[in-house]
């Protein structure tokens, strides 16, 4: 039979059509090598809010900064009945190092969203079709969050010290341990430059534009150059009472200066501030912290006791 | 002649007669029957030796043929006989020959490349072949079931007792850490998916919790289970890399090959089989019984005072139960898992064909009820295979399948919410009363919020696929000649499947309103695609001489994959319905996978010394997007050599002697080799870019498994017995490792191929016939199987591959240490800081070290087959010995104190130095909590009854005098885990909480409780 002759013909010449190119992109998320080699405006406005997903990572969690540095201050319980390894292992001891993340993750959340940063400031650099005002702003918010996080690492870290990576290679070898001190001048180094690319941008005419990128509910208030600045002196001013309570005698000065360019006044509302945002929008977290029924998370009673008297004082 | 290195579809080549002798011709007819019951045998072939002349026998054993004039001989093949050669003289015209029938299946054709087999007895690996009619003893809803101990060398476990499958088929130990676990499934030529899609459940049982959690203790079926094992002609099963290197990457874990049943040319024939059956719980946790309020009280606080009243009339008589009598209490397993529901499956075949057409169509409906409410199986399928001929050389072969599986499989394993049906029963004492109340509703748990009878009655877990395996195959015998055979091979397939995980939790739930957001629904909904086609040419070539015969095979093969998965979370459900669009708070993921590869094959199969001596030399090429270099060719050969020494010795028929080498690979998961970007986070609704937490190696690729292989088999006593031997190494190299990076770089994990593990073991099956008469036959078969497997090299630290957490038992991959070893805290003693082992250390202290091995010491199977007359009795026993499980349930049970044995008293007294305060077995379990984690370590031995049938055929004039146009009628009863015996006191050793994994098995969460099944059957041919 002729058909026989040009079937297997015509199926090789099939196959060979189909798998000419085996290369399969990845189709649930963007190449982090594009990003860093052609940056695009939406990619770097995404980035930046993106800081803010990653500065919250593991705040609210079960095993996250605030219920762990709670369980250690005694002054918050984890009474889960599911995982009793919170009364076990975090009050009696000993930690088991094979467990995920108890205490791990206080390191490893903000790190991740340092080198979000760097990778942000590298991206701005040659970022096309955003301009010169943009840019500064984005760089004074990034370098401001870069701070936030870093405080967050070296206030559970203290004396032990803790490193400042600059290479954007996850491979190459891990950043050197810097003692505190050190770390405590890199953050008030990189809050001042944060302060000044937000002046920058306002000096380029954008102090009060909105900053080009979304900003979560938390910021309301804080969204422009100038005003996002004074959350930006609010955490200089904590950074140098830490470093005033290190011994440091001119910080409690600084600290005075930075709090004037703050939002913080005395008499308005004690609600004024930046938060953390959690939603029920699809992708986002919720509040683990947020326990209805009281079915694992306590808090220690003089906490109320302590409230009470300070509304009433 | 016919070269006796053979197609795999030479069977079907020899279907119909092919070509025309020349010259004179003399016409011989014949009949065939079986040498035993004198029956006559239909589907054999008849060809005349030296000649390409073939026909086929009819259904009563009759044939003609035209032969050459003059002496010729000729062969009588038939599947499950062994072959046969009758001289026939010049004179003759007529003949009969009997066919022996061939109960080590040593002439069946096995697989040695993608489009070549060789006979059994020639084979260079040990052979692990499984026919139709050791498979459909007691109906199953999965295959892999049907094959449990039948195949030395395979582990096949399932999961859970929830209904509808998940399985796991563990072919020679240990043989990857982090990539897949499941062996390579070809149906009918093509590649098909045995995926495993998690339901979701675990946004209800938060079981992984965190806001990228894993999914894999959500029960999943991998969807090897949608194959209709009625189907199923027979499957072969190559258990390492020196038999399955010709599928390359794919292939490290084995290769199961599953052939569909054919049609054969003849009249219609149908086959009718109605099976009944009954479920019911193989084995209960068991719970603890509170003998009066003051046992209550001592566990439960005052308060549990009030479930027992006060007999008035004695005022020293204890606080009792409502209708007390002493040590009763609710069943609460019974009113959870107690039903007994009735199951059916109805399958009819329908096959025949003529000389150039054959046809196979089967129908199956099965429904099998659960032992839990809302829960079971369903399986509509529907089959039609094709063959055809076009012309004297090609032929042209169209299997399709369509089939819908419903499997529900309510809510079990592991959680952290307080839902799972036995993790709330572990938190419940008996003295509380879970059943429906009059008024139709449940009662409320007032131990743990959560009422599971109420969950099981009005929660929703549904899986549906439809799924839809096709291919067809076209072979063109281009040269055929005396010496030279050329055929050229293409095989096409696909098998597409849509599966939709439908779950509801109605805010009426007791525990709904816990998280705040009462009523849940949850949707996914899988499409995947599996296409593959390969082309081969196969050539071979026997000189005039026949002192050999030589084949040579080139081919290439080219595969996609595609999965899409999207899911719906929907929780605080308006009106409580179960549309996803009514939540407040809802959910949605997606996550796609697109795999290509294309692969090169060549091989040679060497036969000669009067088919004695089998030399095989292959080699495949493989290429796939799932590399890091996708366009670079990484090669896996193989060897092999056999030789047949007949009659060595007095009562030896035959032995062979074999021995294999060959190299295969597992690949990496999809995405595994990207550094990424995470475009779905956000926060406080406003979407943002974050960094990926892993990255791949630059030269990131598949594993590699090095297998040798070696043995003998042995016939004996004039083939009323067969032994066969294997001893193998494999050697596992490029492991899939994720290396922890130092976090401060901001990226945790990097994936990278490094480290080795090396398998050992040895296989051993045996066949006898102690009886074979006319009225009475008895086939006993015994497999044997033992591995081991140690972690030899390991370029990072050691690291957990599955588990909790020391402190509740985890397995740990170390150098040095067995591949399968688990530890746990353990509290030092004074002989273990004698030892030295422990320096810096005293007694008391509690330090992580190995305590027990999943690993069996052995597997053995024990299978009987007697006939007597016309009553034949089957049965196969199950035993492992020697591996151990990790209890947890058994934890969870303790930590409500309400484990069965947790108020026994204590009997030892070196117990501990806490002293008077640990009063019972229980308690001091619990006290020894994170210090010595082996109190929930126990021996998963067993010994199991995995099925038994008891079938009787009907007499013919019996028979006929029903119904005329009956072929046969049989009726049979069987069961399938009649009976158990192990020293676990779970409910079951062989459940795994995590699904199928490479080495983490054996942890018992919470699972849904094994069942055993009781069918009767009726089996009608017409």
């Amino acid at each position: 039979m002729n058909a026989t002759r040009w079937l297997p013909a015509c199926l090789g010449l099939v196959v060979l059509a189909a798998c000419k190119d085996l290369d399969v992109p990845n189709l649930n998320s963007p190449d982090l090598g594009d990003f860093q080699s052609n940056p695009t405006r939406s990619q770097v406005l995404s980035v930046a809010s993106g800081l803010l997903i990653g500065t919250r990572a593991g705040i609210a969690a079960q095993n996250g900064y605030v219920s762990l540095l709670g369980i250690l201050g005694r002054e918050s319980y984890n009474l889960d009945p599911a995982d009793p390894r919170f009364v076990s292992e975090m009050l009696v001891g000993p930690l088991d190092g094979g467990s995920p993340a108890f205490g791990g993750n206080l390191w490893a959340n903000p790190y991740r969203n340092i080198r979000n940063a760097n990778l942000e400031l590298a991206a701005v650099d040659k970022v096309p079709l955003v301009n010169d005002a943009e840019k500064e702003a984005i760089r004074g918010f990034t370098q401001t969050i870069q701070a936030f996080d870093y405080l967050k690492v070296i206030v559970t870290r203290d004396a032990n010290g803790a490193g400042i990576p600059t290479d954007l290679d996850p491979l190459a070898p891990p950043a050197a341990i810097l003692t505190r001190d050190s770390v405590f001048a890199h953050i008030t180094r990189m809050l001042d430059s944060a302060a000044a690319h937000l002046d920058s941008a306002t000096t380029l005419g954008a102090g009060d534009d909105p900053f080009p990128f979304n900003l979560s509910p938390g910021f309301t208030g804080f969204t422009t150059a100038v005003s996002f600045r004074t959350f930006n002196r609010a955490l200089m001013a904590r950074v140098q009472v830490y470093k005033g309570s290190f011994g440091c005698t001119t910080c409690w000065d600084s600290a005075l200066t930075a709090l004037s360019a703050s939002f913080i006044d005395t008499t308005a509302s004690l609600d004024d501030g930046v938060y953390y945002s959690y939603s029920t929008v699809s992708g986002d977290e919720t509040n683990a912290l947020f326990d209805p029924n009281a079915r694992a998370l306590v808090a220690h009673p003089s906490f109320e006791t302590d409230a009470q008297l300070q509304a009433r004082s | 002649m016919i070269p006796r290195v053979l197609f795999v579809s030479y069977a079907l080549s020899l279907a119909v007669g092919v070509g025309a002798a020349t010259g004179q011709q003399r016409q011989i007819t014949g009949r065939v029957v079986s040498a035993t019951t004198h029956e006559p045998v239909g589907g054999a072939s008849v060809s005349v030796l030296g000649t390409t002349i073939v026909t086929l026998v009819r259904d009563q054993g009759q044939f003609s043929l035209a032969a050459p004039r003059g002496e010729v001989t000729l062969v009588v093949r038939r599947i499950g006989y062994k072959r046969s050669q009758v001289v026939v003289p010049t004179t003759q015209e007529s003949v009969e020959v009997a066919l022996e029938p061939d109960v080590f299946n040593l002439e069946a054709v096995v697989v040695t490349g993608i489009a070549t087999g060789v006979e059994r007895r020639n084979a260079g690996n040990a052979v692990a072949a499984v026919s139709s009619s050791d498979l459909a003893y007691a109906p199953t809803p999965s295959i892999e079931q049907q094959l449990q101990g039948k195949v030395a060398g395979a582990d096949i476990q399932q999961n859970s007792g929830a209904p509808g499958g998940g399985l796991q088929v563990r072919l020679r130990g240990v043989t990857s850490i982090n990539a897949t676990a499941e062996p390579l499934y070809v149906v009918d030529g093509v590649i098909v998916s045995d995926i495993a899609i998690p339901s979701n459940q675990n946004a209800v049982t938060a079981a992984s919790g965190g806001s990228n959690p894993s999914l894999d203790q959500d029960a999943q079926v991998n969807r090897i289970a949608d194959l209709n094992p009625n189907d199923i002609e027979s499957i072969e099963i190559l258990r390492g890399a020196s038999a399955s290197a010709i599928y390359g990457q794919k292939a490290s874990n084995g290769v199961v090959v599953i052939k569909t049943k054919r049609g054969q040319a003849g009249a219609p024939k149908f086959d009718v089989v109605q099976r009944f059956g009954v479920f019911e719980i193989a084995k209960k946790f068991g719970q603890r019984t509170f003998p009066d309020s003051f046992a209550a009280k001592a566990a439960f606080g005052a308060s549990a005072a009030r479930f027992f009243r006060a007999d008035t009339s004695n005022p020293y008589v204890k606080l009792q139960l409502p209708g007390y009598t002493p040590g009763e209490a609710f069943d609460l397993e019974d009113q959870l898992a107690g039903r007994k529901p009735l199951s059916y499956e109805t399958a009819l075949n329908l096959s025949g064909g003529t000389d150039n057409t054959q046809y196979f169509g089967s129908v199956t409906s099965k429904d099998d009820g659960g032992i839990i409410d809302n829960t079971g199986f369903k399986r509509q399928a529907v089959r039609l295979n094709l063959d055809q001929r076009l012309g004297s050389r090609v032929h042209a072969t169209l299997n399709t399948s369509y089939t819908h599986t419903l499997a529900q499989r309510g809510l079990t394993n592991n959680d952290n919410t307080g839902t799972s049906f036995y993790v709330v029963l572990s938190g419940t004492p008996s003295f509380v009363d879970l059943g429906q109340v009059p008024g139709d509703t449940f009662a409320r748990n007032p131990f743990v919020p959560s009422n599971p009878v109420q969950t099981a009655a009005l929660m929703k877990n549904n899986e549906d696929v439809w799924r839809f395996i096709g291919s067809t195959n076209l072979q063109w015998d281009a040269v055929q000649n005396g010496r030279h055979y050329l055929r050229f091979v293409a095989t096409g397939g696909v098998d597409q499947f849509s599966q939709q995980n439908a779950l509801f939790f109605p805010p009426e739930l007791q525990f709904e309103p816990n998280d705040g957001e009462p009523g849940t629904s949850l949707l996914s909904n899988t499409d995947n695609l599996n296409f593959n086609v390969n082309a081969s040419a196969i050539h071979t070539f026997t000189p005039s001489s026949n002192a050999f015969s030589a084949t040579t095979s080139i081919g290439l093969q080219h595969a996609q994959r595609k999965t899409d998965i999207s899911r719906i979370t929907s929780r605080d459900l308006n009106a409580g319905q179960q549309n996803v669009a009514a939540g407040k708070d809802i959910q949605i993921t997606e996550d796609q996978s697109r795999i290509k590869d294309l692969g090169f094959f060549a091989q040679e199969e060497f036969l000669a010394s009067q088919e004695r001596l089998l030399l095989t030399a292959g080699i495949r090429a493989d290429q796939s997007s799932l590399n890091a270099d996708a366009s670079k060719l990484y090669y896996f050969p193989k060897a092999s050599a056999s030789y047949r020494f007949l009659h060595p010795a007095g009562a030896v028929d035959e032995v062979k002697l074999r021995a294999a080498y060959g190299e295969a690979g597992n690949e990496p998961f999809y995405g595994q080799k990207f550094t990424s970007l995470r475009i779905t986070g956000k926060v406080g609704g406003v979407p943002g870019t974050v960094g990926g937490d892993t990255t791949g190696a630059k030269d990131l690729r598949f594993e590699r498994e090095r297998e040798l292989e070696g043995g003998f088999d042995a016939t004996l006593w004039n083939s009323r017995a067969n032994l066969e031997f294997t001893a193998y190494q494999k050697n596992v190299s490029d492991l899939l490792l994720p290396r922890q990076l130092a976090p401060i770089g901001g990226v945790n994990f990097e994936i990278f191929n490094g480290g080795k593990l090396r398998t050992r073991g040895v296989e051993l099956s045996l066949s006898v016939i102690p009886a074979q008469q006319r009225d009475l036959n008895w086939l006993f078969r015994t497999t044997f199987s033992r591995n081991r497997s140690v972690i030899t090299e390991l370029p990072i630290p050691a690291f957990s591959a599955g588990g909790f957490g020391a402190s509740i038992g985890q397995f740990r991959v170390e150098q040095g240490a067995s591949a399968t070893q688990i530890v746990g805290n353990d509290t030092l003693t004074a002989a273990d800081i004698a030892s030295g082992n422990y320096p810096g250390k005293s007694v008391g202290d509690i330090v992580v070290r190995k305590i027990a091995d999943a690993n069996p010491d052995f597997r053995m199977s024990f299978t009987n087959d007697l006939t007597y007359k016309r009553f034949s009795v089957h049965f196969l026993l199950d035993w492992q010995k020697g591996s151990a499980i990790l209890n947890l349930t058994r934890l969870l049970y303790d930590f409500g104190q309400v484990t069965s044995d947790y108020a026994d008293p204590l009997r030892d007294t070196l117990v501990t130095s806490a002293g008077d305060t640990l009063k019972t077995v229980g308690q001091k379990r619990l006290a020894g909590f994170t210090k010595v984690t082996r109190n929930y370590i126990e021996s998963a031995s067993f010994l199991k009854l995995r099925e038994i049938t008891l079938t009787y055929e009907l007499p013919s004039n019996v028979l006929h005098g029903i119904w005329q146009g009956a072929r046969y009628a049989r009726l049979s009863v069987s069961g399938r885990n009649l009976f158990t015996t192990t020293p676990y006191t779970g409910v079951d050793p062989e459940v795994s909480n995590f699904g199928n994994q490479p080495i983490a098995r054996n942890i018992d969460v919470t699972p849904f409780p094994p069942s055993r099944s009781f069918w009767f059957a009726v089996d009608v041919g017409f």
